[in-house]
């Protein structure tokens, strides 16, 4: 039985900009249930990001609009009382592991007691209590125990990854949200923060929205997949079903871009770069860039279309098939 | 960027075209002084207490009789050169200089000052008179002299006040009370004691005894005629200029101070001064730093070690005392005022410099031109120099009111340099003579007010800059 | 280790400043032939003493002088008179650090002395109270001001400040006691214009102490004015700074409530780079105290150094641009142990 913890639906945000209003997200909807993990997939400026920031509702100050609704296990989280939802959803039911993590710590504050923070804070525990927590926390990312009594800048950058994903589990949340948690580390240190992952969603039954632009990385830990395109969602579905039978050509592509050890082909690389979402082009925002284009694709756009199995794409040529 | 889209960015924003306005203001009135006025002027005008003789001391402005009314009189002087009459007197000649003053009454002028210049004469002594025809229709003599005769040896013509003009301060003079004594006993029958008249010629000139009240005079308000006579040998003899100053209790644009000197010649100068002071040193300043911090950030090693333990020292002397110290021994010379500051001032230049030369040269334009086999010196100053010119450029703007400012406090400390004039040293001038406690205002106002907004002037430059110095600042308008 | 490295190197860098200006001030003095004028008058000073003192016992007034002149010729090698002055430069140094720079010409200390050393210990604890009670203020009320305008960053009172701030840099201390003066003092009658008492001094320890306080009301406020416009803006500016950072938005997202992300996330981070700050700042109050004291007639050191000046008193002038450096180098130090304090990156690390 699927448990649904976050349900999305048709999320809009624009960003205020001095050359015009900036729709970043624009009509996404999604659902995810308990001990599933979605990927977010696409480009810089598809909006992912902005997703996830508008999940925890940290957007900056310069949005001009934010419509659509978001629920986390059936609670309303737009319409809740800014302090409400600090005091009861922040961290405790919805955590998130930010890209960046090596800016992510305060540089004059000991590691632990960071961790600790919001256990005493919102949980109300002890500050011993909190701190041995914390040491469990770290034992769980595998880092040892005395890193606690560290300031940040004694930390190397894969440290601070998983202190960064310790910290966001101090509240044991029901979702944990990914925004490219491991793009600034090398390969070795990325698959082993991966492995790590994949443990946790298993034994904690964690719903995760994973964030990035890698859909190969993807793809190794995610049960469902969007792709996302200059604010839209492309494609969604089933994770084996995307890679194996993409049916939008940005998806596609984006496949065809990864390099791959069985393949003499070399990466092929997507021509054109992302719209100018404040002046989108009229019909499919894919259409400039896109392989297949073809008369329709300039004049109407088209809607999300059922290709399978909970398995949708927005493209036209979605719609031959039965 | 080149200095096209520094000047437009800097005119895109509000307090850049202020400082912009401010700024063409200071170098317009400074040229205009440059033209106008002396090199030599803090000697040979400002400091010269006789270029100043006729002045009223301490007068507000003229304006402020906007408020004071009948309480100031205005300041007034008469000069001729020509004769208003020229009578014959059988061998003689009578020449007259009529001057007509209007008194309303009020307060008595402040001073009153004959002064002639240049008399020639080619055989007897030009004999000189000045008399005073009141409203009430007598007439006062107020001083007569003959002018020195022939010295030995001396052939004709015979020159008189050539370099020091003739000049009798009536209001104060000896001679002058004993003719008004004189006037007053005669025609209106009142005796005067020396005492009663100390200080007080001009009150009795102009108004008339108060009975019972010896000493005090009521004001007769009208038209007075003063008539300077000056009897000649021959038509040939010269008088070249003859001036009388009634003296107000008000004068000029800006007032004067204690010493009756034009406030509003001195704040002009102060002008081009100000400028010199605050660009020369800045402009040095900066090449100094700028260089050595370039210098420090390239060459790294032991040059830049030495180099940062120095400035590290170098910049945390505190300025202020030094300057005292340095200028009262070596002595008051405002170009040793610019040069000592220009030595103090680089420091701060040279730690920001170096490390943003530290942060381009591991950019990979450098090294591309160092792999290219450009020689150390030429990447030194054609890359870096280009990227960070207008940092450059903006730490200098900002650096501008701080001279001015020093130059300003060092003054107001007395250790000004007595032979250019400064606004520091006008204020200082009025603060050690007490105008502060005794409400001259107009003296210790309008030099603060002028030093705070040429320093505003460079301040807002540098806000106005801050978009080219910081260009995410730029993106963001 | 690191921590005591870091310290010691700011306090060597800091003995070098007063190094410097030690040297600064013996070689102007030396090659000026002003240290010379300066050790004749003391020994003329010591002889004209022993003079007096000998006139008693030795009654034949050649014997005299020539007692005097050999204890002047002794007293010469002594202070080394008779070789150059950059032999001499050691001994003068010590001299100068000692304050043994004989007398002052004319000003005299409040009990009648007019040794050097005397004079300037006594207006010490004037000036030392003029600074520290001015800097905590414009220190307390900048953090203060710089907070609650970083929080509204953006509106007309965040834009004013900013030209309030330009303003407050290009209004020199002097001018602005110039015009509270006229206005406080003169038109409104409010405060007193200058000095340390009234005339006459109350009667009475807390009343004579009240007039003291009430007479430091407006140096002191000259002096908050004007640097604290600059300070709240540098205040301002490090907290918007420090707001950007991305461990702020982290701590929003862990649900830590705005009070505490200020104090923890924001003042604690910011912290160094304004003390930092309030260290640059020090010279210009030093500077700034120097004036203000001169136009409030606030008898300190700075005001002594004025009536140096107006007196051409050298030996004054000497021990006073020493001593200010002094001051100004203690104070660094006590703000370099604070910073190191504050920031565990140099505490643990190197200094970027």
């Amino acid at each position: 039985m699927r448990q649904i913890v976050l349900e999305v639906r048709d999320l809009r945000v624009s960003y205020h900009t001095p050359s015009g209003d900036l729709p970043a997200v624009d009509g996404v909807s999604f659902s995810l249930a308990q001990g599933e993990a979605m990927g977010l997939v696409g480009e810089s400026g598809a909006g992912k990001s902005t997703m996830a920031l508008a999940l925890m509702r940290l957007l900056p100050r310069n949005v001009s609009m934010l419509e659509g609704g978001i629920e986390l296990e059936g609670r309303d989280l737009l319409g809740m009382d800014e302090e409400a939802f600090r005091h009861e959803v922040r961290w405790q039911k919805m955590a998130m592991v930010f890209q960046g993590a090596q800016e992510a710590f305060n540089p004059v504050v000991r590691v632990g007691e960071q961790i600790a923070e919001p256990m005493v804070v919102l949980g109300g525990m002890t500050k011993a209590a909190a701190g041995a927590e914390a040491l469990r926390l770290l034992g769980v990312v595998r880092l040892p125990g005395e890193i606690i009594q560290r300031y940040p800048h004694e930390l190397s950058g894969g440290m601070k990854q998983r202190a960064v994903i310790a910290m966001a589990l101090a509240m044991k949340p029901r979702l944990l949200l990914l925004d490219e948690p491991t793009s600034a580390l090398d390969v070795t240190v990325q698959a082993q923060i991966m492995d790590q992952l994949k443990e946790l969603k298993q034994e904690l039954g964690l719903a995760m929205v994973f964030i990035t632009h890698d859909i190969a990385l993807a793809s190794d830990i995610c049960d469902t997949i969007g792709v996302m395109y200059a604010g839209k969602m492309a494609e969604l579905g089933p994770a084996e079903d995307v890679l194996a039978k993409p049916q939008h050509p940005y998806t596609r592509l984006l496949l065809a871009s990864l390099p791959r050890l069985s393949q003499d082909a070399p990466p092929q690389f997507i021509p054109g770069s992302p719209p100018d979402l404040r002046m989108p082009p009229r019909g499919c925002r894919f259409h400039p860039r896109c392989p297949q284009v073809f008369g329709r694709c300039i004049l109407e756009e088209p809607p999300l279309l059922g290709v399978g199995e909970g398995h949708e794409s927005r493209c036209w040529l979605a719609e031959d098939r039965p | 960027m080149n200095p096209r889209d520094v000047t437009q960015v800097l005119l895109s924003t509000g307090s850049g075209r202020v400082g912009a306005v401010f700024l063409t203001t200071l170098v317009l009135v400074s040229l205009f002084v440059l033209i106008r006025f002396p090199l030599d002027f803090g000697p040979t005008r400002w400091n010269n207490p006789a270029s100043w003789a006729d002045n009223p001391k301490a007068a507000a402005p003229a304006w402020t009789r906007l408020w004071q009314g009948n309480q100031a009189i205005g300041h007034r002087v008469y000069q001729s050169q020509e004769p208003s009459a020229s009578t014959p007197l059988a061998d003689l000649e009578q020449r007259t200089y009529t001057f007509s003053y209007d008194y309303g009454g009020g307060r008595a002028p402040t001073l009153m000052a004959l002064s002639v210049v240049d008399v020639r004469f080619a055989s007897r002594p030009t004999v000189l008179t000045l008399q005073v025809r009141r409203p009430d229709g007598r007439t006062l003599t107020l001083y007569q002299t003959v002018v020195r005769g022939p010295r030995e040896g001396e052939t004709p013509p015979y020159l008189r006040f050539q370099d020091a003009p003739l000049r009798v301060n009536l209001s104060s003079d000896g001679d002058a009370a004993a003719r008004v004594r004189e006037f007053y006993a005669q025609q209106m029958g009142v005796a005067l004691t020396v005492e009663a008249l100390q200080g007080r010629i001009t009150h009795a000139v102009f108004g008339t005894p108060i009975e019972g009240a010896p000493g005090q005079f009521q004001p007769l308000p009208g038209a007075y005629q003063f008539t300077l006579t000056a009897v000649t040998g021959a038509s040939s003899d010269v008088i070249g200029n003859v001036k009388l100053v009634m003296g107000g209790s008000v004068y000029g644009v800006m007032g004067t101070d204690t010493l009756g000197r034009d406030l509003a010649l001195g704040l002009l100068f102060g002008f081009p001064v100000a400028l010199t002071i605050g660009i020369a040193t800045s402009v040095f300043a900066t090449i100094i730093g700028a260089s050595l911090g370039m210098l420090s950030g390239y060459m790294a090693g032991k040059t830049d070690l030495v180099i940062q333990r120095f400035t590290d020292i170098w910049s945390n002397v505190p300025l202020l005392p030094i300057l005292i110290f340095l200028i009262f021994i070596l002595g008051q010379k405002l170009w040793l005022v610019v040069v000592l500051m220009i030595l103090f001032g680089w420091p701060g230049l040279t730690i920001v410099v170096r490390s943003m030369v530290l942060q381009l040269r591991s950019g990979q334009l450098v090294e591309a031109t160092q792999a290219l086999g450009a020689s150390k010196v030429r990447i030194m100053f054609r890359h870096l120099l280009f990227q960070i010119a207008p940092f450059i450029f903006a730490q200098m703007i900002f650096f501008t009111p701080g001279a001015i400012l020093a130059e300003a406090s060092l003054s107001f400390l007395g250790l000004g340099d007595p032979s250019i004039p400064t606004w520091g040293q006008i204020l200082e001038n009025g603060f050690r003579t007490g105008a502060v406690y005794v409400g001259y205002w107009w003296w210790v106002l309008p030099p603060g007010l002028l030093i705070v907004v040429t320093a505003m002037t460079f301040v807002l430059l540098t806000l106005g800059l801050e978009p080219v110095v910081n260009p995410r600042l730029r993106e963001n308008r | 280790m690191s921590l005591i490295w870091t310290l010691a190197i700011r306090g060597l860098t800091l003995l070098g400043v007063l190094f410097v200006v030690l040297i600064m001030l013996v070689v102007a003095l030396g090659a000026t032939g002003f240290s010379d004028r300066m050790l004749r008058a003391i020994i003329g000073e010591e002889v004209r003493g022993l003079r007096t003192s000998l006139a008693q016992t030795i009654r034949d007034p050649d014997q005299l002088e020539a007692t005097l002149e050999a204890r002047r010729r002794d007293l010469e090698s002594f202070y080394g008179l008779e070789r150059p002055w950059y032999s001499r430069l050691p001994s003068m140094v010590l001299r100068v650090v000692k304050l043994d720079l004989g007398s002052a010409r004319t000003l005299r200390s409040f009990d009648g002395s007019s040794r050097v050393t005397d004079l300037v210990l006594e207006r010490l604890p004037y000036t030392m109270m003029l600074i520290t009670t001015a800097s905590v203020i414009t220190a307390v009320l900048g953090l203060w001001a710089g907070v609650k305008l970083a929080t509204r960053a953006g509106t007309a009172l965040d834009r004013l400040s900013s030209y309030l701030s330009a303003v407050s840099y290009a209004v020199p201390a002097w001018w602005a006691g110039i015009l509270l003066i006229l206005l406080l003092a003169f038109r409104l009658h409010l405060l007193p214009a200058g000095g340390l008492y009234s005339t006459p001094p109350p009667e009475g320890g807390l009343a004579r102490f009240l007039d003291l306080l009430w007479h430091a009301v407006l140096p002191i406020f000259t002096l908050v004015a004007v640097s604290l416009g600059a300070w709240v803006y540098t205040v301002r500016t490090m907290v918007l700074n420090t707001a950007q950072e991305f461990f702020v938005t982290v701590a929003r997202a862990k649900g830590l409530p705005e009070g505490r992300v200020m104090r923890r996330y924001i003042l604690r981070v910011a912290s160094p780079p304004i003390v930092t700050n309030l260290v640059l700042g020090l010279a210009g109050s030093l500077g700034g105290a120097i004036l203000t004291e001169t136009v409030f007639n606030w008898p300190g050191m700075g005001r002594l150094f004025y009536e140096a000046i107006i007196t051409a008193d050298e030996n004054l002038v000497v021990a006073l641009t020493f001593m200010f450096t002094l001051l100004y180098v203690a104070a660094r130090f006590v703000l370099e142990v604070l910073y190191v304090a504050l920031d565990p990156r140099i505490r643990y690390g190197s200094r970027t």
